[in-house]
């Protein structure tokens, strides 16, 4: 006994070290978890707090890029609006009635923090628990798909943006509905990769890009980028595609987090189905 | 007693500098700065191995904190702390540190800081982008980023050296 406990003072700076490092990376594999240790969250609060402060003071550099993506987005949304369409059929209206029921619903936020530097990006909003924020909720910009909401604190929410290397979206060719997952190589931050693209599916450059809304994350259709180059993987079946992004990751100011009215009960009926 | 204030005050303001400035400092796209290193290059000498070890891991949690990778900045801060007292060894002068001078370029020279901090910053580097990948299937990439990252640190750190060392001079 006298000798163990010699022979641990004696090693105990190595034994500390091996101790320490395996709690830091105890920390690390939770947090690639979607759930996280509840301490952590109070610090999120801190952190979210003071990028706040920092935000307010920066955002009028940003504002007129803001305010012209905001008029575009308005616009976008006038032309869209009801009372923008003709009649073809004068006693056809449209109407907010019971055949049709609001499945997507939008919350607007504002980015305070966001990298795209790093291998593994993220993005912090300004909107949390409070405003019925969840963990797995999808993020859009006007411009397109921004990333998935990683996890949330009372006033605050953090993205796992595009730009990570856990992000995995489905993905579909607008013209011809083939779909496949876009990732992202970590090298260049406009560029990600679609794979699962049979090669028999012809496709262009400049080929609109799209989500799939399969899951329960995206809405269909919401733009993703067009694709730059691709190639045949040799010995596959499959082609390799580069998709340069809609979204500029170094300047995005405004998103919106999109809620699934029908997530949970889909999720439910394929549990049932995954079990038979 | 001052010292202590010292070390404290280096902590706070890198940790500070390090989440709201540097982060968003990036070079060709993927290069940025981790100056918080000079954290730990600058411990005194005397310092308890053990203690430099436990305020590396909460240097580490400090910059993880603003950057959301819980446990990467943390691991490899504590891995620094590790290897520092070997590398301290290894460069020793041939008649020992002189007693109670911290390891900074005024008082242990030019040629001793610039070997230390580069060995040092080399290592926790190395970690840091490996651990941020946590797969080895990017090797060369991941290498090529973390040793662009590390001359960025590394001349920061001889920037903010040579600008503390002017101030010394002054007062």
């Amino acid at each position: 006994m006298r000798n163990l406990i010699q022979l641990i003072w004696k090693y105990h700076f190595v034994l500390l070290f091996v101790l320490v490092e395996l709690m830091s990376f105890a920390i690390l594999i939770q947090n690639n978890s979607f759930h996280r240790a509840a301490f952590l969250s109070s610090a999120n609060e801190m952190s979210g707090d003071a990028f706040k402060t920092i935000n307010e003071a920066t955002e009028y550099l940003k504002l007129k890029a803001v305010n012209e993506a905001l008029i575009q987005e308005n616009a976008r949304l006038k032309s869209e609006a009801q009372n923008s369409y003709f009649s073809m059929v004068p006693d056809v209206r449209f109407f907010n009635d019971s055949a049709f029921m609001l499945q997507y619903e939008y919350l607007s936020a504002k980015v305070i923090n966001n990298t795209s530097n790093k291998r593994n990006n993220y993005l912090t909003l300004n909107q949390g628990e409070r405003n019925d924020l969840m963990p797995e909720m999808g993020v859009i910009s006007d411009n397109g798909v921004v990333g998935i909401i990683k996890s949330t604190s009372e006033n605050y929410a953090v993205v796992s943006s595009l730009l990570h290397k856990d992000t995995r979206i489905s993905a579909k060719l607008k013209s011809n509905n083939y779909f496949g997952i876009l990732t992202w190589d970590g090298h260049d931050p406009q560029v990600a990769q679609l794979d699962d693209i049979p090669s028999h599916v012809s496709i262009n450059i400049g080929d609109t890009i799209v989500s799939r809304g399969s899951g329960t994350i995206f809405p269909p259709n919401v733009i993703v980028g067009i694709i730059k180059s691709f190639e045949n993987i040799e010995g596959t079946d499959f082609q390799s595609i580069d998709v340069s992004l809609s979204v500029d990751f170094n300047n995005v100011s405004y998103v919106y987090v999109v809620r699934n009215k029908l997530k949970i009960e889909q999720q439910e009926i394929e549990k049932t189905e995954d079990q038979e | 007693m001052g010292q202590y204030l010292n070390i404290t005050i280096r902590f706070v303001f890198l940790v500070l500098l390090q989440g709201l400035i540097l982060n968003n400092v990036d070079l060709f796209g993927f290069v940025s700065p981790y100056l918080y290193v000079l954290v730990i290059l600058l411990f005194p000498l005397e310092m308890n191995k053990t203690n430099v070890l436990l305020l590396s891991f909460l240097l580490g949690m400090g910059v993880d904190m603003f950057t959301h990778t819980w446990g990467m900045h943390t691991s490899a801060s504590v891995f620094a702390a590790f290897i520092r007292p070997a590398l301290l060894t290894v460069l020793a002068p041939r008649d020992g540190y002189p007693v109670g001078s911290p390891p900074d370029m005024s008082h242990m020279g030019i040629n001793w800081f610039l070997a230390y901090s580069f060995i040092l910053i080399f290592f926790h580097h190395i970690f840091l982008f490996f651990v941020e990948v946590f797969r080895f299937s990017e090797f060369f990439y991941t290498l090529g980023r973390s040793l662009a990252s590390m001359v960025f640190t590394f001349l920061l750190v001889i920037l903010a050296q040579f600008l503390t060392f002017r101030q010394k001079r002054v007062l």
